[in-house]
């Protein structure tokens, strides 16, 4: 290696979501280069999937009067069962507007409030007041006591993400497309950037920074069905725990969103329901009133999902080839509601299942969405173990979620994790001086270019990544699911294990040149074990219910025993990740009800 | 190349352009179809036609408007055909990429280069002919087509109706809001009126045989 | 549904082994219930050929990865449905952008170099100021302008455009659209000489001759024709006036 084949930069950005971009601007601001990289284009990241809509306390609309962040704080508090960091979600409830409207003058063509009287679905009648027009509209989202969530029309997360990526463009910020991070370089102590493997060429490339920052999005793909893009592996989060040192927080809390379709598994938006429409069951009951009285389909997605799997189990299931679902029905919302702010519905209906949701019910089921854990930092976004590390968006855990996150908060989120941690990158950054060893960096690479000589050679083993990679998906899928018991995940655990061991013989069929995809899954397959093991495994010593994370064995909040945040490490060349503990940071409000879903689903009632 | 480029682009000159292809678009749009009518006064009998010609001559409508549809003629062909694909890659490019996608308005615009191939020969022949055995009336006209002439006209009504009423099509939808799918069908039965209308003047002076110097 | 055996007939190069020359490969796959072309190619590859590169992220017609032509088509790979397909289905890479690998082009340069060209940001000399309220606006505007923002920069209207496929330097029916979305947008400064500039010319408005497959072939379905039409308006309007003033 020499020297000239390294780039080099200030502040080195993994993931060009919203949480990269976001971090980039700020830093890129205050006279920093940066350097985004980024497996496709910025655009394309799954930020833009988001539909729904960015949670912010601006009480702009009738159902939101007087809603302020110390109500947006209780919300995200209770919705996190009292599992988050209470200073991060203080600074995160003050922020949020800001960024809204720091976004608004950037371009988003924010959905605005039309002054007027309406009718809800729900017979209630609201008046929006001429004092307030023009300003930025907002719509329901579950688990909140204030309309806040701010939205644009269908497609929130792709005029958010273009917004952004606009303003890095303006700002000429350098962006490597098509270009993955496949290790940290790091000596124990200091992260120095990362190996990434150019993803046109398939050739390995040492990318140096003062300031390294992980902002690559979620892991739903090891779950297979999934709502989420198929690049969301968990590679990011794969190679910050593969350094030894940096722990993942709580990966044992995973969100189930209450609506992806059967069968594509995409998702419909919370909105749906926020708006208006309805759970039905396989006798067109509507059956979340009679579990959940007060907030009905729009408790927390923890709560429905829980709730619409319960019911199946009852066996009110609509029965179809892939398996039982419920249906969603918004046909009372009317054909205009419809087809603007839920327009990208109407379009997933009809593009992948051939429906026309005005007149037809849509069959939906809880499906991976969201990964409440991640890469540990602090509120200030240094990740746990490595100086000059840092993590922000879905890849990190923050820790604003806790066991469960709110919808529309983390599109929220990223952008306010973008800007805390943004400005402490930038703080970083202009301390540091760019000092870089060597030899490490030359041992990072050559130990990734061995990685991938071994694979291309074909030597080893007669494994086929695919087929263990589906082995994993099934796994967890059957057993590390909504509902969880200690059999199940110790028969999961087991398996993973198993398939850790194999996978580290996985032999390629084709000849792996260049950006071979089949080299790529496997590249990619032992990082993704990793994180199904500690996801599994964490579940299985977690023995209470606390948000998403639900044991049949063990149905109530312990917070004597569990008020804590599981710490995952995965020292080098363990079978199995090493579990530590931290206690959660409550400032402000002690642990108490939320007010919905406490009800505990009795095995067999 | 991006210096040179930077100093030749014009915005002012480029969009006066495209204008001046819209003008002179519409303006022999306009022509062709009072010309067809015109000329299909034959239908009408042989003094109708030679009343209108004359008619045109005592206005000095035909010594105004003559050269200036022969100078709108020149000036679209320059302007417009700067779009075409001159280069043989070029139109291989687009032979290729149309045939590929099968997509109606695509092909079109191959139709229009092509039959403005065809008016630009055609009708340089038929106005010099015209001009040489001026003035205009109906008996050297049906000479003319009994002579030889008929298969030139054919095909030169088809070129040409098809070539305007495509090109009527396309200002409108680059220029304007129409719902295009709806007005297409209307240019299509324009059209064929249109060539119909021109066939039937056509036969009338193939089949009448018209005496020299009757009014 | 009737067990159909589908026949892909698939483009196949690799920049990497450049003395395999460019060929059409051809398999065979049993279709199955409610199957759109990311579940056929992704078990082609998985069962097939693990060498073959094409390009997915969000699998739901969001992100605007996977266009290709479908037969001779360009379209999204993911909201193709099988069931609306004959039984020979031809798949090729998008032109106009680079080739990556068989069915994978480099569209993000491309977009990111005309997102500079066209300087595709709002300009402004206000500051931000993080204590005030937002501005207003009214509903209508903002959904305007969403509606031309809705372009997922999927490249379809780029590559079933004959001048774009002729001319490198087309910007193309999406930057046109994009200008648009900018014209309209009150917080753009932007004064209208700046923007002619820019879309005045023949790599911008005036080199789009109205081919119309942009708009017949956008998924998003985003109304092209009246927003190339906009554009074109404004522009001319634009140089009438300076006529005038000069
Ligand atoms: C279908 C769906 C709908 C949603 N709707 C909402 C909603 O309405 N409201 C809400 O608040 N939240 C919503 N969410 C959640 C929210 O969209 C995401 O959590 C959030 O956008 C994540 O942003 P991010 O920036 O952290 O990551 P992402 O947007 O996922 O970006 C990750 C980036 O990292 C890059 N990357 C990944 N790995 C690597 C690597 N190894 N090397 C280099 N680059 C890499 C990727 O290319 C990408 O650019 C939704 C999520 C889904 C799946
Ligand atoms: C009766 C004679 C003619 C009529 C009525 C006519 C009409 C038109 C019209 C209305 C257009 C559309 C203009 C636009 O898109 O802005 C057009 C386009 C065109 N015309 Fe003609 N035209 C005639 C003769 C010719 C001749 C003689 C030539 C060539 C020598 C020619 C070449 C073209 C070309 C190349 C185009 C396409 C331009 C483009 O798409 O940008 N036309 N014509
Ligand atoms: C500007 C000068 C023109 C004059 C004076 C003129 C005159 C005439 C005359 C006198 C006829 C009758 C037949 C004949 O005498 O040959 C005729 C027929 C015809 N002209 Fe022209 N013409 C002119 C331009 C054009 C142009 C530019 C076009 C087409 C692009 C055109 C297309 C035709 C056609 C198609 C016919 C046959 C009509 C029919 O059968 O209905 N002419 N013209
Ligand atoms: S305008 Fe339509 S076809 Fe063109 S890039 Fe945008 S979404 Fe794709
Ligand atoms: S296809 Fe091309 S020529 Fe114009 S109308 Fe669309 S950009
Ligand atoms: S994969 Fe995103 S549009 Fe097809």
């Amino acid at each position: 290696m020499n020297w000239s084949d390294a780039h080099i930069s200030d502040v080195l950005v993994i993931g060009a979501g919203l949480a990269g971009e976001r971090v980039a601007i700020e830093a890129a601001m205050n006279g920093h280069s940066v350097t985004i990289l980024s497996l496709v284009p910025p655009r394309r990241s799954h930020s833009t999937a988001a539909q729904g809509g960015m949670q912010a306390a601006l009480g702009n609309v009738a159902q939101g009067y007087g809603d302020n962040p110390d109500i947006h704080f209780e919300d995200t508090v209770k919705g996190s069962d009292w599992g988050c960091d209470q200073e991060v979600a203080r600074i995160f409830c003050e922020q949020a507007p800001v960024a809204v409207r720091q976004l608004s003058q950037w371009g988003v063509p924010w959905s605005r409030v039309v002054p007027g009287k309406r009718t809800l679905p729900d017979g209630t009648d609201i008046e929006d007041l001429q004092e307030k027009a023009g300003l930025i509209a907002q719509r329901q989202f579950g688990g909140t006591a204030k309309w806040r969530t701010c939205f644009a029309a269908d497609g929130t997360g792709h005029v958010l993400q273009y917004a952004m990526d606009s303003v890095v463009v303006k700002l000429g910020v350098t962006v490597h497309d098509r270009c993955e991070a496949i290790s940290l370089i790091h000596d124990g102590e200091t992260c120095f950037g990362a190996v990434t493997m150019d993803l046109r060429t398939g050739e390995i490339r040492p990318y140096l920074a003062k300031a390294t920052v992980i902002a690559t999005g979620g892991y739903g793909r090891i779950y297979g069905t999934s709502t989420n893009a198929v690049i969301n592996e968990g590679t990011g989060m794969a190679i910050a725990q593969d350094t030894g040192v940096v722990p993942l927080g709580n990966m044992e809390a995973v969100q189930f969103h209450p609506t992806g379709i059967v069968p594509a598994n995409i998702l419909v938006t919370e909105g749906c329901r926020g708006d208006g429409g309805y759970l039905l069951d396989k006798n067109l009951h509507r059956f979340m009133p009679d579990y959940e009285p007060v907030k009905q389909e729009i408790a927390s997605r923890d709560v429905v999902s829980r709730w619409m799997l319960h019911h199946i189990r009852q066996g009110f299931g609509v029965d179809s080839p892939y398996g039982p679902h419920l249906w969603l029905d918004i046909r009372h919302l009317g054909p205009e509601h419809i087809c603007t702010d839920l327009r990208e519905v109407h379009t997933i209906c009809q593009n992948f299942l051939g429906i026309d949701c005005v007149e037809a019910l849509i069959p939906v089921r809880p499906t991976q969405h969201y990964s409440m854990g991640g890469v540990r930092t602090n509120k200030n976004g240094d990740v746990y173990g490595l100086k000059s590390l840092f993590a922000a968006g879905e890849a990190a855990c923050w820790d604003l979620h806790g066991f469960n996150r709110l919808g529309g908060n983390s599109l929220a989120e990223t952008i306010v994790a973008g800007m805390v941690v943004g400005e402490r990158v930038a703080e970083f950054a202009k301390e540091q001086s760019l000092v870089f060893p060597f030899s490490l960096v030359q041992d990072a690479m050559a130990a990734q270019a061995q990685r991938l000589a071994d694979l291309r050679s074909r030597k080893n083993g007669t494994e086929d990544a695919f087929v263990l990679r589906h082995r994993m998906e099934d796994t967890l899928l059957n057993n590390v699911g909504i509902f969880r018991t200690a059999e199940a995940l110790q028969e999961a655990v087991t398996t993973l294990q198993g398939l850790y061991e194999q996978a580290q013989n996985v032999r390629l069929r084709s000849s792996g040149l260049g950006p071979n995809p089949e080299l790529l899954a496997a590249l990619h397959l032992p990082g993704m074990l990793r994180l199904a093991l500690c996801i599994s495994y964490g579940a299985l010593q977690r023995t209470e219910s606390r948000g998403s994370h639900y044991r049949e064995d063990y149905p109530r909040r312990d917070d004597d025993n569990w008020l804590k945040r599981t710490l995952a490490y995965w020292k080098p060349g363990a079978p199995m990740p090493d579990l530590q503990y931290e206690p959660v940071n409550i400032t402000e409000l002690p642990p108490g009800s939320r007010g919905y879903g406490e009800m505990p689903i009795d095995k067999g009632e | 190349m991006i210096l040179q480029k930077l100093l030749a682009k014009s915005p002012k000159l480029e969009t006066r352009l495209e204008l001046l292809e819209l003008a002179t678009g519409l303006m022999l749009f306009g022509f062709l179809q009072f010309h067809m009518f015109a000329v299909s006064s034959i239908i009408l009998g042989v003094d109708a036609f030679n009343r209108d010609s004359a008619r045109m001559d005592e206005y000095y409508l035909s010594y105004i408007g003559i050269p200036l549809i022969i100078l709108a003629l020149i000036v679209h062909g320059l302007v417009a055909l700067r779009k075409a694909p001159w280069k043989i890659q070029e139109m291989r490019v687009f032979v290729q990429h149309s045939r590929r996608l099968a997509h109606l308005d695509t092909w079109a615009w191959g139709v229009q280069i092509l039959t403005a191939l065809i008016i630009l020969v055609l009708a340089a022949t038929h106005i010099w002919s015209v001009l040489v055995t001026w003035p205009i009336e109906a008996a050297t006209s049906a000479a003319r087509i009994q002579g030889g002439y008929f298969s030139n006209f054919v095909l030169l009504i088809v070129a040409a109706e098809i070539h305007a009423m495509v090109g009527l099509y396309r200002i409108l939808v680059k220029w304007s809001w129409i719902h295009r799918k709806k007005f297409t069908n209307y240019l299509v039965y324009a059209t064929i009126g249109m060539v119909g209308l021109g066939f039937l003047t056509l036969l009338v002076f193939y089949f009448r045989s018209i005496p020299k110097g009757l009014s | 549904m009737a067990d159909r055996l589908l026949t892909f007939s698939i483009f196949r190069y690799n920049p990497i082994t450049p003395e395999i020359p460019p060929r059409m490969q051809e398999y065979q796959l049993e279709e199955t219930m409610g199957m759109s072309l990311f579940i056929a190619l992704n078990r082609l590859r998985e069962e097939l050929d693990p060498s073959l590169m094409f390009d997915f992220v969000c699998r739901a017609a969001i992100c605007g990865s996977c266009a290709m032509l479908i037969n001779g088509r360009p379209g999204l790979a993911c909201k193709t449905l099988t069931q609306d397909m004959p039984d020979r289905i031809t798949v090729m890479p998008l032109p106009v952008f680079k080739l990556v690998g068989d069915l994978s082009v480099d569209t993000g340069v491309w977009f990111r170099h005309l997102n500079v060209r066209t300087e595709a940001w709002i300009h402004t000399d206000k500051v931000f100021n993080p204590e005030a309220i937002e501005e207003r606006m009214d509903n209508p505007t903002a959904q305007a302008i969403y509606d031309a923002e809705r372009c997922i920069e999927c490249g379809c209207c780029i590559g079933a455009c004959a001048t774009a496929n002729m001319r490198a330097d087309f910007m193309g029916a999406a930057f046109l659209n994009r200008i648009a979305r900018f014209m309209i947008d009150p917080r753009d400064e932007r004064p209208m000489a700046q923007y002619f500039d820019v879309v005045g010319t023949d790599e911008g408005v005036f080199g789009c001759i109205g081919l119309m497959a942009c708009d017949d072939l956008c998924p998003m379905e985003i109304p092209l024709q009246g927003q190339l039409a906009f554009v074109r308006r404004k522009m001319a309007q634009m140089a009438l006036k300076c006529a005038r003033c000069k």
